[in-house]
């Protein structure tokens, strides 16, 4: 189990004074006291965990976010930030002593300039609701963590979100020019501004991926691209992750780098073409989605070259998209990965670590070692192309034991990305899940 | 994270919170160790066990 | 000079200063040490002897050196692979030495052309080890694609000119060069006009890797009658060939069209991202200024009016300016750069002007506070580098 800190007794003693100094500070309707209207804030995306704030604040603007905060700080209250609380690590987990600080009223697009492929926005617009304020010019913006339409981009700062396509477009810290943020005494800083490189220390490289560590941005600047004339999938089924393994090797070492790059394996397979019928090839061990971008006659050039690559490793088939519903299809397969799991076991945890790619094939066939060992069904989608695995790991939540062998298997997964020379997390951040 | 940063590593990770969060109240219990999860100076009201 | 040949031997000598409260000049082969403010020690610590490339997996797209691998060394081991480094950092034609170590590049934060396509230095920066100014080694990030594991330092450290930790060894993501390079060429636009040109270029679907524009001196220097405005491809043969065609029809409209080979753009890149076109004389100082890209054009305009030389990169968001390092020029480039809300930085002048000036804007009153703090977490005796970046 996770263990969490002990509440600060005077804290909770002075909750109605806490309560009535928030109520000062914001308008009617901003601050939320009441038992039932708390409870959907208690948890997150790790849902196995929860606790009632001891209020929550949903404010407007940046004023009454460094309004809020300079409270907080003078009265020694805990703080935790939330932006749709889509965090698959805890990292939104309120506490019994804290003020919630939801950003989700902060919604509005600020700015759009094309000519300087920038867009300024609010803390609580959502990851793809950037990409739909400028999707008619063309733009887009490129992060694009599995959570898109519900993620808040306050919480991709936070975490540094990624996404399938980071391997092209890198993650969130590669795609912000500008945030401004509020620090615990109140004070609004602005780190960075619509330019590409900032003097002196990188301020925004520290902030972006801390959590809510550092302060909370409520606004933030990112960088708009123009979308490529299309791009097109195809699907690659092998008998064995080593084969798949070593094709992913074999098409980056070819000198191309498809804008995505995906890996599930068999269990992964399955579940997601139950969920998404998206053709998926069911008597293989191992599948990769590869996607290309470019005019048609590119497209077809490059994955003319990656068929031949993956012709070299014995492939069960291969598939290229004919069409945008195909390759949508493709992707809704991959995109519902969580969802279809979630059809085939009541709960799953989603781990986050990241491996050097070469080592993928000694990874798996520990993993499922380690399936066996604790009695618990894994099955891995991997960001093949930078080395991100997601073992998504089933139990059942009401079964105590069960839940502490999944927390155990998990724990064990993550030494193992360390031992091989990766990491804990990827992109969904340390929150409450890996800080021990 | 203990498995993957040093004791030092921590601490100078823990340095930089403390110039940005004096008291630690900013998402308290997140990222750091919760033995870990204090100011590097400063009175600790944390349990030490987790 | 102290110039360990490991890891352990820049603690020893970091552990040192600190117990003696002697304070060190920070550096790789020196090639930089005239940018941004003047330090002044008795000692000088150098990374230049500890070479060696410990970890390279083009498979994998990652690269560990050591810190005081040279530019060069590290470019050719990649180039074995037919790869190289994503932010094509510059050699600029200004440098103190004749070689760069990429601790250097990487503490300094320089990057080239493509930085507007594919980030920066700092972008490509996974992880690193470094000696702190208490002398005690640390690791951030690692040698995989994607890490958020704790706090991001390897961001704090890249740019941040040797005053936080000495870095040993870097970690870097590389890439596969590309097959072909083009350019598409315009000639004789007014800098407004080439802005909203590139602006063009860099908002259609043809990934445009680069994209400067050289007024009439910085075009003479490189040997042309009138300004240039030059938009870059980079990719496979055949997609290099189509998008310099769609290019130059989307970009027909600005004038007379003419396209450069591969090995034409390489040279006139490769000049771009090294200053070349300044017509840089020895006592000149060099400002760098980082604006978003419709303000580079105000920026440059400010900085001839003050007799100053320049070119735009980045589509515009980049604007070197050369010329006599008086105090009048400087405050022209500052005030220009602060008008455009962007950032500066005194790269290289006389002693005199370094001191007495700003070498990077100035924080706000609580941001300074807080960067004093995260200084003092790193370097509390004040040894590495001091008054680098900052005076206070």
């Amino acid at each position: 189990m996770i263990a969490l800190p002990l509440p600060k007794a005077d804290v909770l003693i002075r909750r109605d004074a806490v309560h009535a100094g928030l109520r000062v500070l914001l308008p009617e309707g901003c601050v939320i006291t009441d038992p039932t209207r708390l409870k959907p804030y208690e948890t997150d995306g790790l849902s196995a965990y929860r606790q009632m704030p001891l209020a929550v604040v949903l404010p407007e603007t940046t004023e009454q976010v460094a309004a809020v905060l300079r409270f907080c700080h003078e009265n020694g209250v805990r703080v935790v930030p939330r932006g749709a609380g889509t965090s698959l690590s805890g990292g939104a987990l309120p506490l019994a002593d804290a003020v919630v600080i939801g950003m989700m009223r902060m919604n509005q697009v600020i700015e759009v300039n094309y000519r300087d492929r920038y867009a300024v926005v609010r803390a609580g617009v959502t990851n793809l609701g950037i990409t739909g304020a400028v999707e008619a010019e063309g733009f887009f913006y490129a992060p694009d963590p599995s959570s898109q339409l519900a993620c808040m981009i306050g919480g991709n700062i936070g975490m540094n979100s990624g996404g399938a396509h980071c391997l092209k477009y890198g993650v969130t810290a590669n795609n912000v020019l500008g945030v401004r943020l509020v620090t615990i005494e109140g004070e609004i800083l602005e780190l960075g501004g619509t330019h590409l490189d900032t003097a002196g220390y990188d301020w925004l490289g520290i902030v972006i991926g801390s959590e809510g560590q550092l302060g909370i941005a409520t606004e933030i600047t990112v960088r708009i691209l123009r979308a490529p004339e299309g791009t097109r999938a195809m699907l690659a089924a092998f008998e064995g992750n080593e084969v798949a393994g070593a094709c992913v090797a074999a098409i980056i070492g070819s000198g191309i780098i498809p804008v995505a790059l995906e890996f599930m394996d068999r269990p992964a397979i399955h579940a997601c073409e139950a969920f998404a019928h998206a053709g998926y090839p069911l008597d293989a061990e191992a599948m990769l989605i590869i996607e290309v971008e470019g005019s048609v006659a590119e497209q077809d050039w490059l994955l003319g070259q990656i068929k031949e690559i993956c012709a070299g490793f014995n492939p069960i088939s291969l598939k290229v998209s004919q069409s945008a519903e195909e390759s949508a299809a493709i992707w809704k397969g991959r995109k519902g990965a969580f969802g279809a799991i979630g059809r085939i076991s009541p709960d799953y945890l989603c781990m986050d670590g990241v491996i050097p790619t070469s080592t993928l094939p000694m990874v798996l066939r520990r993993i499922g070692e380690m399936s066996v060992q604790y009695g618990l069904q894994v099955a891995n989608i991997f960001h093949a192309g930078d080395g991100n695995l997601h073992p998504l790991i089933m139990f059942d939540a009401n079964d105590p034991a069960s839940m502490h062998k999944a927390e155990a298997f998990g724990a064990e997964i993550l030494c193992l990305c360390v031992e091989v020379g990766g990491c804990l997390t990827g992109e969904h951040g340390v929150g409450v899940e890996n800080a021990i | 994270m203990r498995v993957q940063f040093t004791e030092i590593e921590l601490e100078q990770q823990r340095r930089v919170k403390s110039a940005f969060d004096p008291e630690w109240l900013l998402n308290t219990a997140k990222v750091f160790p919760l033995q870990a999860n204090t100011p590097s100076a400063g009175p600790d009201d944390l349990p030490r066990a987790a | 000079m102290i110039a360990p040949d490991d890891e352990a031997g820049i603690a020893a000598a970091i552990c040192a200063a600190v117990a003696n409260r002697e304070p060190l000049s920070v550096e790789g082969l020196g090639s930089k040490s005239g940018f941004l403010r003047p330090v002044q020690t008795a000692r000088t610590l150098s990374t230049c002897n500890l070479t060696g490339i410990p970890l390279y997996a083009p498979q994998e797209l990652v690269v560990s050196a050591r810190a005081g691998t040279t530019l060069a060394t590290l470019e050719a081991t990649l180039a074995e692979a037919g790869q190289h480094l994503i932010a094509e950092p510059p050699d600029y034609a200004f440098l103190d030495a004749p070689a760069q170590t990429i601790g250097g590049i990487v503490a300094t934060n320089l990057s080239g052309p493509r930085r507007i396509a594919w980030g920066a230095m700092r972008d490509h920066l996974l992880g690193m080890r470094a000696v702190t100014g208490r002398g005690e080694v640390i690791r951030s990030g690692g040698r995989v694609l994607k890490n958020v594991t704790g706090l991001d330092l390897c961001k704090l450290f890249a740019g941040s000119y040797g005053t936080l930790g000495v870095m040993t060894e870097v970690t870097l993501k590389v890439l596969p060069k590309p097959e072909a390079t083009g350019t598409v060429l315009l000639w004789g636009l007014h800098p407004e006009e080439a802005v909203r040109a590139m602006s063009i270029a860099l908002g259609s679907p043809y990934s445009v890797s680069g994209a400067a524009y050289l007024p009439q001196e910085a075009a003479m220097v490189m040997g042309y009658e009138r300004p240039s405005t030059i938009v870059r491809v980079e990719d496979f043969a055949d997609s290099v060939t189509y998008r310099l065609d769609r290019l130059a029809t989307l970009l027909g409209r600005f004038g007379t069209v003419e396209i450069l080979d591969t090995a034409a753009s390489l040279s006139l890149w490769r000049a771009v991202r090294d200053a070349e076109p300044l017509p840089i004389q020895p006592d000149d100082a060099v400002w760098r200024v980082s604006v978003r890209p419709s303000c580079g054009t105000s920026v440059l305009r400010a900085g001839q009016s003050a007799g100053l030389f320049g070119y735009l990169d980045w589509g515009g968001g980049l604007v070197f300016l050369n010329g006599p390092p008086t105090g009048e020029a400087h405050a022209a480039v500052v005030d220009a750069a602060r008008h455009a809300n962007g950032a500066w930085w005194l790269l290289r002048a006389p002693e005199s002007l370094r001191r007495a000036r700003d070498a990077v804007p100035h924080e706000a009153a609580a941001l300074a506070a807080i960067r004093q703090r995260v200084v003092a977490a790193f370097d509390p005796a004040g040894i590495l580098n001091p008054g680098r970046m900052f005076a206070a």
